[in-house]
């Protein structure tokens, strides 16, 4: 060991030695190196790092040497430090192959060691990057980088080695190694130059990347880096790589860049392989420059110039291609589409000849130009695409398709994009509506307008004068026109040319067919059928050509025929009639030739029909002939397979035949087709040549041509027989007139002509006719003028021409006429007309002839002066028949020569024939000229509708994926749409069942049901009348009702969705000085005031309301003067009755009836709704009760908003009772007695209760809910009669009239009689109203449309608002609205109407009596709100004759009619605008009686009052309307009383002067006729409500027995009867009688009872009411209780009477009582 | 409950939610009340249809909100989604003399489908129809206002008025609907967002949603 250990210290010193020289070389370039290194700074921070890192590895080794050299270690010096560290660089790596002795020796110190570098590294790290980086050059960093990240690794490694000491030593040879190589490779100087070049070289590529990037910057490339990135970076190493070190960079892009980098740099770097780590910074330094690119920039562009360009570029010799290559590999890749047509085989379907379409006749539109190269170029690049569907690029025509299709099926109307700049030819222009009435036919504007009719010849063919020769030359010359006008058009060449042209063109054909044969047959299949077209239609032309030719041989014979029978008859009579005579003639041609022509048209069609043979014969013939081969073929191979198998299996299995036969059965052998006829041409031949020489002519036979002259001459007439020479004196002597009727009257007559010889006659005249009026019709008459009168042979209506004929390019055209009369002559030879007559000599057979010719005649409109036409302006499209106007013109244009006969033939205003014939015609169905037509036709053929208008929604039907009838069957969704649309039944619907099922069909019934009435009502209903509830002109009133309401709503509905901003925003007025005066004393005010005024109740709003949370309250004060029993009972009848009130009263009221025996114990019963709730009882006629009574109010469909408040018409009635306590045991026995001794027996009292109705009063709830309240004193309606009853009290009426009569002068009595004076009738003082309080409906906005003056009208607002402004509380309206919504003043409705003149028989004028009939008869219309009828839309005033109509109507129309009838018997009245209770705001009737006494009329319920009265319901008077003014009332105050009516004072007037009114014609009819009413119906009506009634009133004594009495039916019946008739006789003219009258009544009603009924307890009185329908009847009746009288031998009575007045209006008496026929008494 | 019905005669809505805050940027105080409005076929079966808020200040910071964080909650029956519930609200607040003053009415529609929404609502006022109708109306204290805040959530007659807006409200909805899809109508969105395709591509969620 100690040996080896010499020998190794020697070798080591002798190495030593040697090193220190080397050393000092190595050390003046390592100090070179550091020198460079640290040019600016610290650069001992980086030796000192590097010494202490090796010392910390040198110190490890020198521990182990120090025990043998320690002469070495004491000669070590600290300033030497590196010295050492080179020295054992080698030891070191020899070491390395001793014995791991190392790893023991490290010591904890040794790894404090270890870690001090750690910290030492960091801050060079830091520093390398972080502060050193400012001044340093590229390469400086780069070392230090690449430094940096070797030390890094480094660095990591040592913190594994702590873990793991083996491959620490690994590690450490690994670094050792690796730092002996780096700085003496990297930093030798040839690798110095080296570096120093490849860094210029690197700058200024980094100069160009920079231009570079800047560029790209600005153009927005991604930059290298970018790109860079794109492809290398990967993202998610990021943020996995947390613990590299990173120096303080600024961006993570930077960041991540470095990573990348570092790693590429360590890749070699580990693998210890120097050149590739120089050759990674050689090539890694484009991205390294990125982080410092700012710093650089100055020294770039100072280095840059003059080294760029040796530096940037590789000079390369430049590639040359050849010119040839270059070409040769272009056309490998490219194509250039040729500019030559491409061949137009390849552009139409496989095989198919191009089509032209114009040339078969089909309108092809315009193709816009584009040129033919470019054309070419396109299809030539279509074409090389080749697949198969490019030839949908292509056309018929093997064109491309350079347009779509113009042609559509369905018209469409093109989007009109921006609708501001619209073509102004299709902008809408708004004109003004006018009236189209009488103007209308008169035409617009002043223009002259003309239209010329010019008369030129009459021609007869025949005439009842004509002479047999005349007959014949007649029809001669017809035929000759007929030939003459088939010559000119000269059919024969037309069909021949059209022939030839067929027969070129099946030639062409069957070329390209033959061609195209050969390849195959089954390309035929088109080509053949067209083959075959062509085919028949040369077939066709063939038999055209062939029939006109035999028509003109035809007409040729006949036209001979008839001269010769002309030359018969004039040799037989002798003289000539007629100059007629006939040419004929020939034109000779070659025979030879000629033959052989028509022989070879004969082979030529001959040929023509064998092709046509083979093709419609053999040619299916062949197909099928084919399929049967085949078939046979299969048929073969199945039965040779069976038999096979037959054979296999036949011993097997015996049931196989069956399967066999089976399987044979469904594949029977096929059958072969019969083979067709064979075309025998000889049998053609001859049929052909046969047809020719029928029709043809014949070959060799001449030309012959024919001409008709009328140049013959004519016998003289000397020289005629008598009979002729009458016969010509006769038509010398007629004279034929023509006269032109304009709009169906004379305009025109021409001069009188006589008839010629040839019966002609020239009128020759023009007649112009100035119109002013539309034409409608333009005829004119042609007159045979007799001795006599003239007859009329026949009259020709002319079209009106439209605009654009006029007399420049007008015709005369023939229009035929005809005559049927018969005329016979004796005297002279004349044949007569429509009468028969032998024409031919040689035929016996007679002829009959009518008068017939032709007129020549042109209609046409003048030229002025200056060529204008003098034709209306829109003369044109007067039809509304769209069609008219746009097919027309156009097909009138393009119709061909041929094609006009046709035309003229059908009726053009016949849209049939009209398709027909466009059918016929084959009309171009692309050319834009027969749009019109085409659509026309084709929406005949299919389309639903011809469409000549725009629709909206023209997918809709494509779109509906139900039908509108499944639609309507879906319930749910009808139960929406009824919704949707407010019908009442559904309006308030909430949670509609979200599943059909859910919904039961009885949820329509109720809907349905009405609905079907009214569709009942609207057709008629003619079983109704039948059943007799209504009449005739009941069932039009109701009509009319329904239609007047239905547009009413209407027009409101639009009303209701508009609104104001006073609707919508609440905003408080400006205010003035007053209301600003007032709120500054509102402060002022008093907390609590000493006299609190009232303050509105709190309305409750609709959403919070429920069903039953609303009530009617009603407080029933008191009652004033009821009828009391009577004292005085009538003998018999009333005995009874009032000895058993006395009995019972006496019984049970004892202290109070001993002095007021006779009074009544009334209480009042409230109904609504079907709740009744009562008063107590209370005594007397004045009773007082004071008491409050609540009823529940429902609102239909718990529908609580405004509008559907007002439509309720329920009614609150308020009865009065006497209530009559009764002792229940009436029996044999005395009652008396039995009522005491059962008192005492039993002390059990039964009685029986009943309640006699006294008096009513009824109050819509429409009152209630719009008046908020209703307060007063109202009279009640009482019975006129009322058995057992007095009206009032005898005693104290009777006071009154003395005090009245006699005590003028006594104050007191006067006292007394004003208190007493209105005993006219029982009152009742109520307060009702609703709690809580209800929202009240808004006020439709009252803005309507008026035909008023607009001065006038803004007048009256003006007065309106003054008014308004004095008094506020008083409302004037002065216009009002009628029922077509209109606004109309008031006074328009004020106009005397005579009333039936039924009212006013009997009496005098003048009278009261008369003018309470009248108030009767109105009154006896029945009451309807408006708000009920037009569901609270607004109130309509309607005039009179419809509130006739209606039957129904509100004050206003009841006031409005009987203002009228009281004008009309000349009484001074007004209409009196004003506040009433119960109504709230009404009209009222003022009159000024002969007394100068004003009385009140309430017109509704017939109802008069004084003015003074203070009983007045009429509370407030604001206006006084009558026909002239508007007065509004300026006085103080406005109760009836105080007011003085005289319009001089106090009265604000309207109308200043009455002047101003004079204009203003009333709305009123003049006359209202008052149809009679049928007396049938009424009697019908009768029978029936007493027939409802008795069931009714069985119905309610369900568990009573109810017995009717009927003679006092019938007595009930005649009292009815005298009550109405009677009430009008019994009264004076004297109005104090009228006060008695009831009284008088009474009496003789009473009697009348007794008479009729004799002794029988009694109770029951009439009513009378205006009939509106049964159930109102019905109703009044149940509300007088009379049927709960439940005595067990009661009888009941009822009497019905109709009093019909005139209009329908039905007053309806029905008298009920109950009659206890008690035999007792 | 009463388990799942296959066939429901309803559907329920339930709607939670808060009415969070408001920006108005020229007030200090201000209240809000809210009323759901719904159609002929809706009920309430549960919660309260209207309420008032509290009074509340303007934040002190640079927000400048106006905080009530009042709760909704409500559920609905209903057999038809025509009259969908809306939500109205409006703000009032007292202005310069004390008077309380209408800052502004706004609507919406609850949402339609489930899930957890926010909404603005952009509230407004009926504006003065003239200058000096605006000035009285300021002095006064008496400013125009709805006749009924529930026109805001109607079409009818809107257009007579002229409007201002003033700020907005935020309210947050919480929705859940039971038995609509048994029914026939399908509110939710037809496909669900993948969540990994909103993961690593932020950008494209962001134009998804907007």
């Amino acid at each position: 060991m100690d040996s080896t250990s010499d020998t190794l210290q020697k070798k080591l010193q002798e190495r030593r030695k040697a090193m220190n020289i080397t050393m000092q070389t190595t050390d003046s370039t390592a100090l070179d190196v550091t020198t460079i290194n640290n040019d600016d700074s610290d650069g001992d921070a980086d030796i000192p790092t590097i010494g202490d890192e090796e010392t910390a590895s040198t110190s490890r080794l020198i521990e182990k040497l120090e025990s043998r050299h320690d002469a070495t270690r004491k000669r070590l010096q600290t300033s030497e430090m590196l010295r050492p560290q080179s020295d054992v660089r080698l030891p070191t790596s020899r070491l390395q192959e001793s014995p791991r002795s190392i790893t023991p020796a490290m010591s904890p110190g040794q790894s404090q060691e270890l870690s001090r570098p750690q910290s030492d590294l960091e801050s060079t790290f830091n520093s390398t990057f972080g502060t050193r980086s400012a001044g340093m050059s590229l390469r400086d960093r780069l070392q230090a980088k690449l430094q940096a990240a070797k030390q890094k690794r480094e660095f990591s490694q040592m913190g594994e080695e702590r873990k793991r000491t083996q491959r620490l030593k690994e590690r450490l040879r690994d670094s050792s190694t690796r730092f002996d190589v780096d700085p003496l490779r990297t930093l030798s100087r040839p690798d110095l130059e080296k570096e120093r070049e490849l860094e210029t070289r690197v700058l200024a590529k980094l100069q160009w990347k920079k231009v570079l990037q800047k560029a790209r910057k600005q153009i927005g490339q991604p930059s290298d880096i970018d790109c860079y990135d794109f492809f290398t970076k990967q993202f998610e190493e990021v943020t996995v790589q947390p613990e590299v070190e990173s120096p303080d960079v600024a961006t993570t892009e930077e960041h991540a860049e470095q990573v990348a980098e570092e790693e590429i740099e360590q890749a070699p770097v580990v693998e210890d392989q120097p050149e590739t780590a120089a050759d990674a910074q050689d090539e890694q330094p484009t991205e390294e420059v990125e982080e410092t690119d700012d710093e650089k920039k100055k020294l770039l562009s100072e280095i840059i110039p003059e080294e760029l360009d040796w530096k940037l570029f590789n000079i390369m010799s430049a590639e040359y291609i050849s010119y040839r290559i270059r070409l040769e590999t272009e056309q490998q890749i490219s194509f250039v589409p040729s500019i030559l047509n491409a061949p137009s085989e390849k552009k139409v379907l496989d095989n198919a000849a191009p089509m032209y379409l114009e040339e078969e006749g089909f309108y092809v539109g315009l193709m816009p130009e584009v040129q033919i190269r470019n054309r070419n170029i396109l299809e030539n690049r279509i074409l090389s695409q080749e697949k198969q569907d490019d030839k949908a690029w292509f056309g018929l025509d093997g064109r491309v398709k350079i347009l779509p299709s113009p042609v559509q099926i369905h018209p469409n109307k093109p989007w009109v994009s921006g609708l501001d700049d619209i073509d102004p030819s299709i902008e809408t222009i708004y004109v003004k509506a006018y009236q189209t009435s009488v103007d209308e036919k008169y035409l617009q504007g002043s223009q002259e307008h003309e239209l010329q009719v010019d008369l030129g010849t009459a021609v007869f063919h025949h005439h009842p004068l004509m002479s047999r020769e005349h007959v014949l030359a007649s029809s001669i010359s017809e035929m000759y026109d007929a030939y003459i006008r088939h010559r000119h058009k000269n059919y024969a060449v037309f069909y021949y040319e059209k022939l030839r042209s067929l027969r070129l063109a099946l030639k062409t054909m069957k070329r390209n067919a033959s061609a195209a044969d050969g390849e195959d047959i089954a390309i035929l299949g088109g080509q053949e059928l067209r083959i075959q077209d062509y085919l028949t239609e040369i077939r066709r032309t063939c038999r055209q050509r062939d029939l006109a030719e035999a028509y003109e041989r035809d007409l040729m014979r006949k036209i001979v025929a008839e001269w010769k029978e002309i030359k018969a008859l004039r040799t037989a009579q002798g003289f000539n009639n007629s100059g007629i005579k006939l040419t004929v003639k020939k034109q000779e041609v070659n025979q030879e030739s000629d033959r052989q022509a028509w022989m070879q048209e004969i082979d030529v069609q001959i040929q023509e029909c064998q092709e046509e043979f083979n093709y419609t014969v053999q040619y299916p013939y062949r197909k099928l002939l084919t399929e049967y081969q085949s078939n046979l073929q299969d048929w073969k191979k199945t039965r040779i397979k069976l038999k096979r198998q037959q054979k296999s299996e036949s011993s097997a299995d015996l049931g196989m035949t069956e399967e066999e036969s089976l399987i044979v059965g469904p594949n029977p052998k096929p059958l072969k087709p019969l083979p067709p006829a064979k075309f025998d041409e000889n049998a053609v031949r001859e049929q052909l040549i046969n047809q020719a020489l029928q029709h043809r002519r014949n070959p060799g036979e001449p030309k012959i041509s024919l001409e008709v002259t009328h140049t013959g001459p004519i016998t003289p007439n000397v020289q005629l027989p008598a009979g002729e020479a009458t016969r010509r004196i006769a038509v010398q002597n007629s004279r034929l007139v023509a006269r032109v009727k304009f709009n169906g009257r004379d305009v025109c007559t021409s001069e009188e002509k006589s008839l010629t010889s040839d019966f002609r006659v020239h009128f020759g005249q023009i007649f112009k006719i100035l119109i002013s009026q539309w034409p409608d019709s333009v005829r004119i008459q042609i007159y045979e003028l007799g001795r006599l009168s003239d007859t009329i042979l026949d009259e020709i209506n002319l079209a009106i021409p439209d605009g654009s004929v006029n007399t420049a390019n007008v015709q005369l055209f023939p229009v035929d006429f005809s005559n049927d009369k018969v005329v016979i002559y004796r005297n002279h030879e004349g044949v007569g007309s429509s009468t028969p007559f032998t024409l031919r000599s040689d035929s016996n057979v007679p002829v009959s002839l009518k008068t017939c010719g032709q007129l020549y005649v042109s209609i046409a409109w003048s030229l002025d002066a200056d060529g204008r036409v003098l034709a209306p302006k829109l003369m044109n499209p007067r039809g509304n028949d769209a069609f008219d106007a746009a097919g027309r013109p156009h097909h009138a244009s393009q119709i061909g020569a041929q094609q006009s006969d046709g035309l003229a033939q059908y009726n053009l205003q016949d849209p049939d024939l009209m398709a027909l014939w466009s059918q016929e015609g084959k009309l171009d169905p692309n050319d834009p000229a027969n749009l019109g037509m085409v659509t026309y036709t084709s929406a005949k053929e299919g389309f639903t509708s011809a469409m000549d208008y725009f629709r909206l929604d023209q997918l809709q039907q494509q779109f509906n994926f139900v039908t509108d009838e499944e639609m309507g069957q879906a319930r749910r969704l009808r139960l929406l749409e009824y919704r949707a649309t407010g019908i009442s039944e559904f309006r308030n619907l909430s949670m509609v069942p979200a599943n059909e099922h859910e919904i039961l069909d009885s949820a329509f019934t109720a809907y349905e049901r009405h609905k079907r009435e009214k569709d009942a009502l609207g057709e008629m209903g003619e079983r109704k009348v039948a059943a007799g509830s209504l009449s005739a002109h009941r069932l039009e009133v109701l009509r009319f009702r329904q239609k007047v309401r239905d547009s009413v709503m209407r027009r409101f509905y639009t009303a209701r969705h508009y609104h104001t901003l006073q609707d919508m925003v609440h905003e408080d007025q400006v205010p003035d000085i007053g209301t600003l005066g007032l709120k500054i004393i509102k402060i002022a005010e008093p907390r609590r005031p000493l006299k609190p005024v009232r303050s509105e109740r709190k309305k409750a709003t609709t959403q919070n309301l429920t069903e039953g949370s609303v009530s009617v309250l009603i407080t029933v004060v008191r009652a004033y003067n009821l009828p009391i029993r009577d004292k005085t009972p009538v003998p018999g009848l009333e005995g009874s009755l009032s000895r058993a009130v006395l009995g019972t009263t006496n019984l049970h009221q004892q202290s109070q009836d001993e002095r007021e025996p006779f009074k009544l114990s009334p209480f009042v019963s409230v109904s609504f709704q079907n709740n009744v709730k009562a008063t107590n009882i209370a005594e007397g006629p004045n009773p007082s009760w004071n008491e409050e009574i609540e009823l529940p109010f429902s609102a239909t469909n718990n529908d609580y908003t405004p509008e559907n408040l007002q439509t309720i018409d329920d009614t609150l009635f308020i009865n009065i009772f006497d209530r009559v306590v009764r002792d229940a045991n009436v029996d044999t026995r005395d009652r008396d007695d039995v009522g005491e001794s059962s008192g005492v027996a039993t002390g059990v009292v039964s009685h029986r209760v009943q309640n006699h109705w006294l008096g009513s009063l009824k109050i819509p709830f429409t009152t209630i809910y719009q008046q908020g309240k209703i307060e007063g004193t109202f009279k009640l309606n009482v019975p006129q009669v009322m058995l057992g009853y007095t009206p009032d009290r005898a005693e104290s009426k009777a006071d009154a009239g003395a005090h009245q009569n006699s005590s003028a002068n006594d104050p007191y009595a006067q006292m007394e009689s004003q208190f007493l004076q209105p005993t006219d009738g029982s009152y009742i003082g109520i307060f009702v109203t609703l709690e809580p309080q209800l929202g009240r409906p808004e006020p439709v906005p009252q803005k309507f449309e008026t035909q008023e003056d607009e001065r006038l009208i803004s007048e009256s607002l003006k007065f309106e608002e003054e008014c308004k402004k004095k008094f506020p509380k008083r409302r004037i309206k002065t216009t009002v609205i009628d029922i077509k919504g209109e606004s109309v003043f008031i006074t328009r409705y004020v106009k005397p109407i005579a009333p039936p003149p039924e009212l006013l028989e009997g009496t005098s004028q003048n009278s009261l009596v008369c003018a309470e009939k009248l108030a009767r008869y109105v009154s006896l219309i029945p009451f309807v709100s408006d708000n009920v009828i037009y569901a609270g839309k607004c109130d309509l005033w309607s005039t009179c004759d419809q509130f006739l109509n209606m039957l129904c109507g509100d004050e206003e129309e009841h006031a409005i009619l009987l203002l009228n009838f009281f004008l009309h018997i000349g009484k001074q009245a007004y209409l009196v605008l004003g506040r009433a209770i119960p109504e709230g705001e009404t009209a009222y009737v003022l009159t000024l009686e002969q007394s100068q006494e004003y009385f009140l009329w309430n017109a509704s319920n017939g109802h008069h009052y004084k003015a003074t009265d203070f009983l007045c319901p009429l509370q407030n008077v604001f206006a006084l309307v009558n026909q002239d003014n508007i007065w509004f009332n300026m006085q103080v105050h406005d109760i009836p009383a105080r007011v003085n009516f005289n319009t001089n004072q106090g009265w604000k007037p309207l109308f200043k002067s009455i002047s101003a009114t004079q204009g203003l014609t009333s709305v009123q009819p003049e006359v209202i006729v008052y149809p009679e009413t049928e007396l049938s119906y009424v009697q019908n009506l009768e029978e029936m409500i007493e027939r409802t009634l008795k069931e009714a009133m069985m119905d309610w004594r369900p568990r009573h027995v109810t017995r009717w009495n009927r003679s006092c039916s019938t007595a009930l019946h005649q009292i009815l009867r005298s009550l109405e008739i009677d009430r009008w006789k019994l009264g004076g003219a004297d109005d104090r009688q009228t006060q008695s009258r009831t009284t008088l009544l009474q009496d003789d009603h009473a009697e009348r009872l007794t008479r009729l009924i004799g002794d029988a307890r009694f109770v029951g009185f009439p009513m009378d009411m205006p009939f509106t329908d049964i159930d109102a009847v019905v109703k009044a009746v149940r509300s007088t209780e009379v049927h709960k009288i439940q005595d067990n031998d009661i009888e009941f009575a009822l009497g019905v009477y109709i009093h019909p007045y005139p209009s329908s209006v039905l007053c309806v008496w029905v008298y009920v009582a109950a009659i206890n026929a008690s035999r007792s008494f | 409950m009463a388990g799942l019905n296959p066939n429901p005669a309803v559907f329920m809505l339930m709607s939670t939610g808060q009415i969070e805050s408001a920006v108005f940027p020229d007030f200090e105080e201000l209240y809000c009340k809210f009323s759901f409005i719904h159609g002929q076929d809706w009920a309430v079966t549960a919660g309260l249809e209207e309420g008032i808020s509290q009074i509340t200040r303007k934040s002190r910071d640079e927000r400048q909100l106006f905080v009530w964080n009042f709760p909704l909650d409500i559920t609905y029956k209903s057999t038809n989604p025509f009259g969908w519930p809306q939500l109205v609200v409006s703000c009032y607040g007292p202005d310069a003399f004390g008077q309380d003053v209408v800052r502004g009415y706004g609507a919406t529609h609850v949402p339609i489908a489930p899930g957890k929404h926010s909404r603005i609502i952009p509230m407004f006022v009926p504006e003065s129809s003239s200058k000096l109708q605006k000035f009285t109306s300021w002095f006064l204290g008496r400013r125009p206002e709805f006749v009924d805040p529930k026109v805001v959530a109607q079409g009818e007659g809107r257009d007579v008025t002229r409007v201002r807006t003033q700020g907005h409200i935020k309210v947050t909805f919480n929705v859940v609907t039971r038995d609509m899809k048994k029914m026939g109508y399908d509110v939710t969105p037809g496909e669900p967002l993948g969540f990994d395709a909103t993961q690593s591509q932020p950008g494209a969620v962001a134009t998804m949603l907007s």
